[in-house]
């Protein structure tokens, strides 16, 4: 069974889809409010805790992201340095196609583990 | 017909404007034939340095807007945005302090990656983030640099080299 719930903040969607294989947080759109902490970390962190109930592996999927601005980072890093202290199961996984994507997200190698628990992939 | 050169917008210091700004800076550089990844990164920086002025302009009803430019010429695309500035110096000496920092780093992917190392071990609610310039310098491939008028304006300019065989890449036929 998979179960779907959508989350929208003006121009930006947050679709948190649980699957039996993953729960994954596919972001579409553009984040670009203010401070997007208060909608996005609620999210990432039901997304953990789904990941951590169900034993499944979390994946965050910035492909059809079209633009975020830095205050988003803020938040995602401050979810990948937990997850990184936890025991959380992790992927970010973005487009290398795109030159803005690759430099953004690329630089998230900082957080991953050599066990792969915590994973930065262009696809 | 001849292609402009130059982009120059009034915008109030209000959020909603920033998508404005971003796509009138997209649309215009793709009307100069630069290529998308130019084009991502050069209205990536435009919105960094407006929400900055938006959020650290001292406006008034004598100063009520921020100027955008953004200039293209063979080798570069210079975004500069003006905006009032108060008489608290502390914005001034925060953002000349955050400029000389990324000078002091040969390559501004290490300020990048030492920036994001600190704002990670950020409390989850923090709402600081202080990624913005150094964003500019890395991601966008700028220089950043500004001034201060007599009239209490300040000018933060970002230049954005392009190598002349790039002005095409990523524009079909």
């Amino acid at each position: 069974m998979t179960t779907t719930e959508m989350f929208v903040d003006g121009v930006l969607t947050l679709e948190l889809c649980e699957d039996p294989e993953n729960v994954t947080v596919k972001w579409r759109g553009r984040s670009m409010a203010r401070d997007p902490g208060p909608f996005i970390l609620p999210v990432l962190t039901r997304a953990l805790d789904l990941g951590q109930k169900a034993n499944k592996p979390v994946v965050l999927d910035f492909r059809d992201l079209e633009y975020l601005n830095s205050s988003t980072i803020s938040p995602v890093i401050r979810i990948l340095e937990q997850a990184k202290r936890g025991e959380a199961r992790l992927t970010v996984c973005y487009r290398n196609d795109l030159k803005w994507q690759a430099l953004s997200f690329s630089a998230l190698y900082l957080f991953q583990t050599a066990d792969g628990r915590i994973a930065i992939k262009s696809v | 017909m001849p292609m402009p050169t130059k982009l120059s917008l009034d915008v109030l210091p209000a959020w909603e404007e920033l998508e404005r700004v971003r796509q009138r800076t997209k649309s215009f550089l793709e009307e100069c034939a630069l290529g998308s990844d130019v084009v991502d990164a050069v209205s990536m920086v435009a919105c960094e340095l407006l929400e900055n002025a938006i959020k650290y302009g001292a406006f008034s009803a004598a100063a009520p807007a921020i100027k955008v430019d953004v200039t293209v010429s063979p080798t570069m695309v210079m975004v500069e945005i003006q905006n009032p500035v108060g008489p608290d110096s502390a914005t001034l000496h925060r953002l000349d302090e955050a400029i000389q920092w990324i000078r002091g780093y040969q390559d501004p992917f290490e300020a990048y990656l030492k920036r994001l190392k600190e704002v990670s071990g950020q409390r989850l609610d923090s709402t600081e983030s202080g990624l913005g310039l150094v964003r500019i310098a890395y991601e966008g491939q700028s220089v950043l640099d500004f001034f201060v008028n007599e009239h209490d304006v300040l000018a933060v300019s970002a230049v954005h080299r392009v190598a002349p065989a790039r002005r095409l890449e990523g524009r079909s036929a």
